[in-house]
Order: C-alpha cells, then sequence, then structure tokens
C-alpha cells in the first residue's frame, strides 16, 4: 500500500494504521533527528514528537509533495527548534559537561578494540571538534549537510525538502563543505596550540 | 594543483568518486602538502564520525510509544471539559489580571514622593524667579 492509500484508511478513522507508516519512515525521521541533535535520546524523543505531530496534522497533508518530503520538512524545523531551544540552555549544558554530569556529553568515533586509552582520548576529543564543526554552520547548510550525509538524499530530494532549487541546494552544499574544512582546520589547530 | 582545487576534490577523493587522472593529481599534491594531507585527515574524521552515528538505531519500541501516546492524547480530548469549568476558567483568567493590576498600582503608591520644599532653606523657598528681571534686561543697561 502507499503512503497516500494509508492515510486515507487513517482520515476514514482506522488509527491503528498509522503504526505502518510509523514503522516506515520512522528510521529515516531518527536519522534526521540524530543529525541535528547527536544523541541517541533526544533523538528518539524528537522522532516521537513529531509522528505525533504528523498524526494531529494529516488531514492538512494535500499530497501537493510526496508524504516522505512532507515529513522530511517537518523532521528537519522540529530539529532546528530544539536546537535553538537547547543553544539558549547551552551555557548550563556546557557547565554539565565541564563537571561531568552530563551523560549525554560522550560523542564517540567508532573505536578498535586494540586502542589504547590515550587513542581513545584522542578520538573523543576529535568527535568533539567534528560535531562542533557541524553544529557551527549555519541553519541552512547544516541542513543541507545532514540531508545529503545522514538521509543520503539526493539534490534534487534535497531542493524539494527545502523549497529551493537543485542549483541552490549544490552551492549550499559547497559552502558547507567548505566550512566544515576551516573549522575543521581551525580546531585541530587550537588543539595543537 | 593547488591547494584550494585540491581541497575542493577532496570530498570526492575521501568518497572514491574522482576521475582517476585527478585522483593521481590529488594523491601527488597530498604527497608534499601537510596542510591538505591535514583536512584530508580531518574530513575522514567527519566521515567516520557521521558513519557510526548512522549506525545507531531507534529505540526498537518507538512505534509503540507513538501509538501509546497518540491514544493517550485522544482519550484526553475526548473527555469532555466540565461546563462549570468552561463557564469559571475565563472568570478566573481576569481576575487574576485585574489583581495584578492593583497590586502594582498599590505598590507604586507606597513609594513616597519626595518633598523638595521640606529641605530647601527658608531664605530660598522667599525667591521667585518670576518676579526677577531677565539677565539679558539687565546687560543692555
Amino acid at each position: 500500500m502507499t503512503d497516500i492509500e494509508i492515510i486515507n484508511i487513517i482520515l476514514e478513522g482506522d488509527r491503528n494504521s498509522y503504526a505502518i507508516l510509523v514503522e516506515r519512515h520512522q528510521s529515516m525521521v531518527f536519522r534526521t533527528c540524530l543529525g541535528f541533535v547527536h544523541n541517541k535520546e533526544d533523538a528518539d524523543d524528537l522522532t516521537q514528537e513529531i509522528f505525533i505531530q504528523v498524526y494531529q496534522s494529516l488531514k492538512s497533508f494535500k499530497a501537493e509533495a510526496s508524504f516522505s518530503t512532507w515529513l522530511y520538512r517537518i523532521a528537519v524545523n522540529a530539529s532546528l527548534n530544539r536546537v535553538r531551544k537547547t543553544s539558549k540552555t547551552g551555557l548550563l549544558s556546557r557547565l554539565n559537561t565541564l563537571l561531568g554530569s552530563d551523560p549525554k556529553s560522550e560523542r564517540d568515533l567508532p573505536v578498535a578494540d586494540h586502542e589504547n586509552p590515550e587513542e581513545l582520548l584522542l578520538k573523543s576529543e576529535q568527535a568533539k571538534w567534528v560535531q562542533e564543526a557541524l553544529d557551527s554552520l549555519p541553519e541552512k547548510q547544516r541542513t543541507a549537510i545532514v540531508l545529503s550525509k545522514y538521509d543520503e538524499l539526493s539534490q534534487k530530494e534535497i531542493a524539494a525538502v527545502m523549497g529551493t532549487t537543485e542549483g541552490a541546494v549544490e552551492a549550499l552544499l559547497q559552502r558547507a563543505k567548505a566550512n566544515l574544512r576551516e573549522k575543521l582546520s581551525s580546531g585541530f589547530k587550537k588543539k595543537n596550540k | 594543483m593547488n591547494c584550494a582545487l585540491c581541497q575542493n576534490y577532496l570530498d570526492a577523493w575521501l568518497a572514491g568518486t574522482l576521475s582517476a587522472s585527478l585522483t593521481i593529481q590529488v594523491d601527488s599534491h597530498l604527497s608534499h602538502c601537510p596542510q591538505c594531507r591535514e583536512v584530508a585527515e580531518l574530513l575522514k574524521l567527519s566521515e567516520a564520525f557521521i558513519a557510526g552515528e548512522k549506525q545507531t538505531e531507534p529505540n526498537p519500541f518507538l512505534a509503540t510509544r507513538i501509538m501509546a501516546a497518540i491514544e493517550a492524547n485522544e482519550a484526553r480530548v475526548s473527555q469532555p471539559v466540565p461546563a462549570i469549568i468552561r463557564l469559571l476558567r475565563p472568570a478566573a483568567i481576569t481576575l487574576s489580571l485585574a489583581a495584578a493590576v492593583f497590586a502594582g498600582i498599590f505598590l507604586g503608591r507606597l513609594t513616597t514622593s519626595t518633598n523638595l520644599s521640606g529641605n530647601i532653606p527658608a531664605e530660598l523657598v522667599m525667591i521667585n524667579d518670576a518676579q526677577m528681571e531677565a539677565i539679558s534686561l539687565l546687560s543692555n543697561e
């Protein structure tokens, strides 16, 4: 059954069919959220909020774009709102991280079994640079990078989600990658001073 | 190949999607440019970071939690709000606002107003500026 057919069944009163849509798209929404919040628990919570919001808004879905495009838009907007809200309490969060009381502060690169504690510490620091570099991108560039790298969408699909042209998406991705290179490089230099 | 060009090609080089001739040029540049090598290493890190995050799976009970939350929301919405609460709610809001306004006025009146004439010496209080001749008239004499 297509997404539209399932939506029509739900709108006719079969609420349980919504579980099919959830299971079909939850990984995609989760990955998108993770690209913004970088934390599994936060991404789970955000994904849940998004699907509840989508269910409540199903009547307003007009099928002008595909359901997945519409869902991506809601996921991106919800993630950006969460990021904005979090950045307002960023001072407290950074304090918690500094004091080591924030269990969500762990950001890791994949580690091999043979790696010693020094290597693990270095990997943890490197993961922190990467995350900070990604998080410091302007919102549109960050959105384009998440949709491209995490969701592996084509430029055409990204353009549909962002409501822009393919050319604009290409420019955004170029700028985002250049910014990322610069921020990673400056983060690395600061550490090695 | 210069550094700017090399760094532009690094994403494709890392992904293995560059043409053979460009790959050779990038390899050659990286072999003698430590700055670009460093950028390449950092980009590899960012790709590894993203790849690691992409391996994270959502909570396996997420769909169950979502459906349970939707059911709970619908049960809450379908419960009728008692008429007395519907009637009293706007009245309560209005009374709260009025109380806040009156409290503000009351607190404002508590502050004592300054009465300068109580602190001015008697000699100065007697001076009435309106009766004095303007200085410009005096200077014209």
